[in-house]
């Protein structure tokens, strides 16, 4: 069999001092410029993982900061009070024009709401859970030492960075007013004596290499680098769904990549694509732009519903209901979800053809459903302990569910026809993005934080800070469902004034929900700079990253793994590192002794 | 058309439906043809919907708490699937599923296919108004105040299928009614179209005009994002007699003076950008034009003198209509759509008698 030196020699890269016992990988190696310099050059698939997680929650926070613009504009509408003038124009006053116009005040909420949707699609969404948490986990868990292409990876990274600094330079050029859907002929005419809704597009363009090449990357790990003793069903669900998402950003991401080419070609060169003003169609983006971008609407969730896979089975000490059935939703969702981009233009032209993909989007909707009971039904007869990241988890059954069920009158042609491009719309889809994948990622943020950082965070106050997020939350999107039942439009920076008082609510939510994720903050910084030691094991899971240090050494593993038992054989292993009295399974005290064994002479993190 | 009928949902369905739905003035009530039955299958899928989710949650929430840890023991011995279990809720929900979706069809293709007696009607939309051709050539002149912003009053006959012919002069823009609960696009190089039968105003009625005719108003929004004023791309739907109607489309038609004329096609065409009292909007304001002097953003400048010579003057105001981007006054946005093919001569000539009025 073979070891981990020689199965992975050609991928180590210039880590030095492997084979020797080093301390974990965020040991500094020297002062603070050879760290800096460490980190800028590694190829440890974990330290990669860190340094996205950071540059994640970084936009995440401005793309906050802009969300809580647009909801603060929205308190009032704009309109003409007898004795007053015009009222309701916050944006202007606070960025210092207090005599902006309706025009030029609208133009600025333009700007905020596309900076909202932008960052946090392409800079939050889609790499939170992979590159984040996929990065860090994936490798570990299917027993490698690193991903298969480790300096793909940190060139990955990088893309990142550069299409975001892209991004952050067409923002501060002025930012742009095109939606983060840059429909055209808007995208191709606006401002069209300026440069950055050309960096915007390129910003995005250059994003997707990114997630083309860590998808590639997880693709061959997870086809290569699997422990003995490891088959396809054998791997942790984590593992199934990120693996079902890589193939989603390997085949669909090239499709927008040129797409957005085009655009730019439109708009410096006057080629006509789009644009009807030089005989293009714009129908004709919209099916580019959903082609890819309805499968990357799974790509977005479908590792929202990876993490929800590790946590729940791991915190009800169960195994995990329907576990073949869970895999192959996986794969089921992701091979409809590229037959369904139609239904975003039910209402564009009208055409018979809307009616094959309602019924195609209706099919996805199954092994959605699947997941959703298996997930209900692990709880059942289980062993639940409220940790926060399992308050998590069940805030996230609790909102995915309602965003999953409000999809249905969206997909039956005859309800959308109202409530398309309504807040309807806007409610749903964040039910589904933010209350399914932000919430599982920072669910699974406080599953696996003891694990990349060896410390524990003060358990008490995650949860009063996700209860907050949960209220928030509600208060903010649900008073939307009703908004756009009653004929509220999205993207508008006014509306008439029947709609006010739950717009307001909508915005006093939002500050809820601002401070909910303020506090999750604040106890991270405060595990980092005072939390307890993590142990091995805080929460009793079996997968292979609970067999190793917290945090894991460089290599991960001492010697290589060998799998012996299925992810979440939770009714006969004692997790590792756990107590036998605590947690009696058959010939637990042998199994503990053994492991004991194992640890002590180096055999390995396997035990039987 | 449909299985639902929504009469037949329960005291309760009413007032939840009447909430989810409701407007000022109107209730929860949708107020055309075919829209009934769209609420219809909203309601049967939000009940539906409901009867999953409850009790979802409520065995959620109580098995969290049933079978929470206790230390010293271990989960108890239960199945890790269930064929008939998994096949049961695959298979159920997918029954469901084409229920909604053939009564969705079914709705859909009715409300995009229009009866042949249908009055048509043509619409063309741009940055940012709507403007509303009556068969007989007519325009509307009638202009109402929402939030800041006067929009467009367009005049429909009651219990009479109306069709819109719809296009676009620049972006993508969205026709939507949200009484009538339907909404198509407007797009620039093909033509869609939009049809509707009102209710009868004996249905509800929301205001009564001087001469003590009933009508009832709907809000029509912009659904597709056109740009800086696209949330106050608004218009009003006035569901009137069929008689009151025909006399009030055939009035506007009659001959009128230039500057009125001038007048109505400010009201239909300009006035989301250029006020005529002075203020500031996207465009520069019409107030004393007439006789004033201009600097553009290529630097050069008109003089008084000049702008008070009719012929130059004319001409200028003629150029901006139809290719505004040759002359930007400084200060403003390069954002007008150019009218070349879309206004006649006639109408250009009243905006030029208009413009010359308002001192």
């Amino acid at each position: 069999m073979a070891t981990i030196d020689d199965r992975n020699a050609d991928t180590l890269g210039s880590a030095a001092g492997h084979g020797h016992d080093e301390g974990s990988y965020l040991t500094p190696r020297g002062g603070l410029i050879t760290t800096i310099w460490d980190w800028a050059t590694t190829v440890d698939h974990k330290k990669i993982g860190v340094m996205y997680l950071a540059a994640v929650l970084m936009m995440f926070f401005f793309g906050g900061v802009a969300a809580l613009a647009v909801r603060t504009e929205l308190f009032s509408p704009v309109r003409e009070v007898p004795g007053e003038g015009i009222t309701g124009q916050w944006l202007g006053s606070f960025l210092g024009n207090p005599d902006a116009s309706i025009a030029e005040n609208n133009n600025l909420y333009n700007r905020a709401f596309t900076l909202h949707g932008a960052i946090m699609v392409f800079m939050v969404i889609i790499p939170s859970v992979p590159a984040a948490l996929g990065n860090f986990f994936l490798p570990i868990m299917i027993g490698a030492k690193d991903v298969a292409f480790p300096r793909l990876n940190l060139l990955s990274w990088y893309i990142y960075v550069t299409g975001s600094i892209f991004g952050i330079m067409s923002i501060l050029m002025g930012g742009v007013d095109t939606g983060w859907t840059f429909y055209t002929p808007y995208s191709t005419t606006t401002d069209a004596d300026q440069m950055r809704v050309v960096y915007m597009v390129l910003a995005a363009f250059i994003l997707g290499f990114s997630s083309i090449l860590t998808g590639l990357n997880f693709v061959v790990t997870t086809h290569k680098l699997r422990a003995p003793g490891m088959g396809w069903f054998d791997m942790p669900l984590f593992v199934w769904a990120v693996y079902a998402t890589s193939i989603l950003q390997v085949l669909a991401t090239p499709v927008i990549g040129i797409t957005l080419l085009l655009l730019v070609f439109e708009r410096l060169f006057r080629v006509g694509i789009f644009d009807p003003g030089l005989g293009g169609d714009p129908v004709l983006f919209q099916h580019f732009f959903w082609f890819y971008s309805h499968p990357v609407v799974y790509v977005m969730i479908l590792p929202g519903m990876a993490v929800i896979n590790e946590i729940i089975p791991v915190h009800s000490h169960k195994k995990i209901f329907g576990y073949r059935s869970m895999a192959f939703a996986s794969l089921g969702i992701a091979a409809v979800s590229f037959l369904v981009w139609g239904h975003h233009m039910f209402t564009s032209t009208g055409e018979l053809a809307a009616t094959v993909f309602s019924a195609l989007t209706f099919l996805v909707a199954v092994p959605t459903a699947v997941k959703v009971f298996n997930w209900l039904g692990t709880l059942y007869k289980g062993s639940i302990s409220m940790t926060p990241p399992m308050v998590y988890a069940l805030m996230f059954l609790f909102l995915f569910t309602i965003g999953g069920l409000t999809g249905l009158p969206l997909a039956t042609l005859s309800t959308d026809m109202h409530l398309h491009d309504s807040y309807f719309v806007v409610a749903h889809f964040h039910y589904v993005m933010m209350g399914g994948t932000i919430i599982a990622f920072i669910g699974g943020l406080h599953h696996w934080w003891p694990k990349m950082f060896g410390r524990m965070y003060n358990e008490r106050a995650a949860i009063v800070f996700a209860l907050v997020q949960f209220v928030g939350f509600n208060v903010t999107f649900f008073t939307q469902f009703i908004l756009g039942t009653r004929g509220m439009p999205r993207r508008y920076a006014s509306y008439v004034d029947e709609f006010q008082t739950l717009h307001q609510i909508s915005t006093f939510g939002s500050y809820i929900l601002a401070i909910g994720f303020t506090g999750s903050l604040a106890v991270f910084v405060h595990s980092l700079l005072a939390g307890k030691k993590a142990p091995q094991n805080p929460w009793g899971g079996l997968t292979l990253e609970w067999h190793v240090e917290s945090p894991p050494s460089t290599h991960n593993f001492h010697k290589e793994p060998i799998v012996h038992h299925g992810p979440y054989d939770f009714d006969t292993i004692l997790p590792p590192g756990w107590d036998p009295k605590d947690y009696p399974v058959p010939n637990a005290h042998e199994q503990a002794e053994a492991y004991a064994k194992a640890q002590h002479s180096h055999v390995g993190s396997s035990h039987h | 058309m449909t299985m639902i009928d929504p009469s037949t949902t329960l005291i309760l369905g009413d007032a939840v439906h009447d909430y989810i739905f409701r407007r000022d003035g109107l209730g929860g009530r949708s107020m055309a043809d075919g829209a009934a039955s769209a609420d219809g299958i909203f309601m049967f899928i939000f009940w539906i919907s409901t009867a999953v989710f409850v009790p979802f949650t409520v065995l959620m929430l109580y098995w969290a708490f049933k079978y929470r840890r206790r230390p010293g023991t271990i989960a108890q011995a239960s199945p890790s699937h269930n064929t008939m279990l998994e096949l049961a809720w695959s298979v159920v929900p997918l029954g469901f599923f084409a229920y909604m979706f053939f009564e969705g069809f079914h709705g859909y293709m009715a409300r995009l296919t229009s009866p042949p007696d249908a009055i048509e009607m043509h619409l063309t939309a741009r940055k940012w108004s709507w403007t509303l051709a009556y068969p007989n050539g007519a325009e509307t002149p009638v202009q109402q105040r929402v939030g800041a912003q006067d929009v467009p009053v367009f005049y429909v006959p009651e219990d009479k299928p109306v069709k819109f012919r719809m296009i676009s002069q620049d972006v993508l823009h969205a026709f939507w009614v949200p009484d009538f609960r339907a909404k198509m696009d407007v797009i620039p190089n093909r033509y869609t179209s939009f049809w509707f039968k009102p209710d009868r105003l004996d249905s509800a009625s929301t205001g009564t005009t001087d001469t003590g005719v009933k009508y009832r108003d709907h809000f029509v929004f912009c659904a597709e994002y056109c740009g800086d004023l696209h949330s106050e791309m608004a218009a009003i739907i006035r569901v009137v007699p069929e008689a009151y109607y025909h006399e009030t489309i055939n009035k506007w038609n009659d001959a009128v003076d230039p500057v009125e004329l001038g007048r109505r096609q400010w009201a239909a065409k300009c006035a989301s950008c250029h006020s005529v009292d002075g203020s500031k909007n996207t465009g520069p304001t019409w107030k004393g034009l007439y006789g004033s002097s201009r600097e553009f953003t290529d630097g050069s400048s008109y003089t008084p003198e000049q702008m008070a010579n009719d012929d130059f003057f004319a001409e200028y105001i003629r150029e901006s209509i139809l290719v505004p981007a040759k002359k930007i006054v400084a200060g403003y946005p390069n954002q007008m759509t150019p009218w070349a093919g879309q206004i006649s001569e006639a109408q250009i000539n009243g905006i030029i008698a208009y413009i010359k009025s308002l001192k």
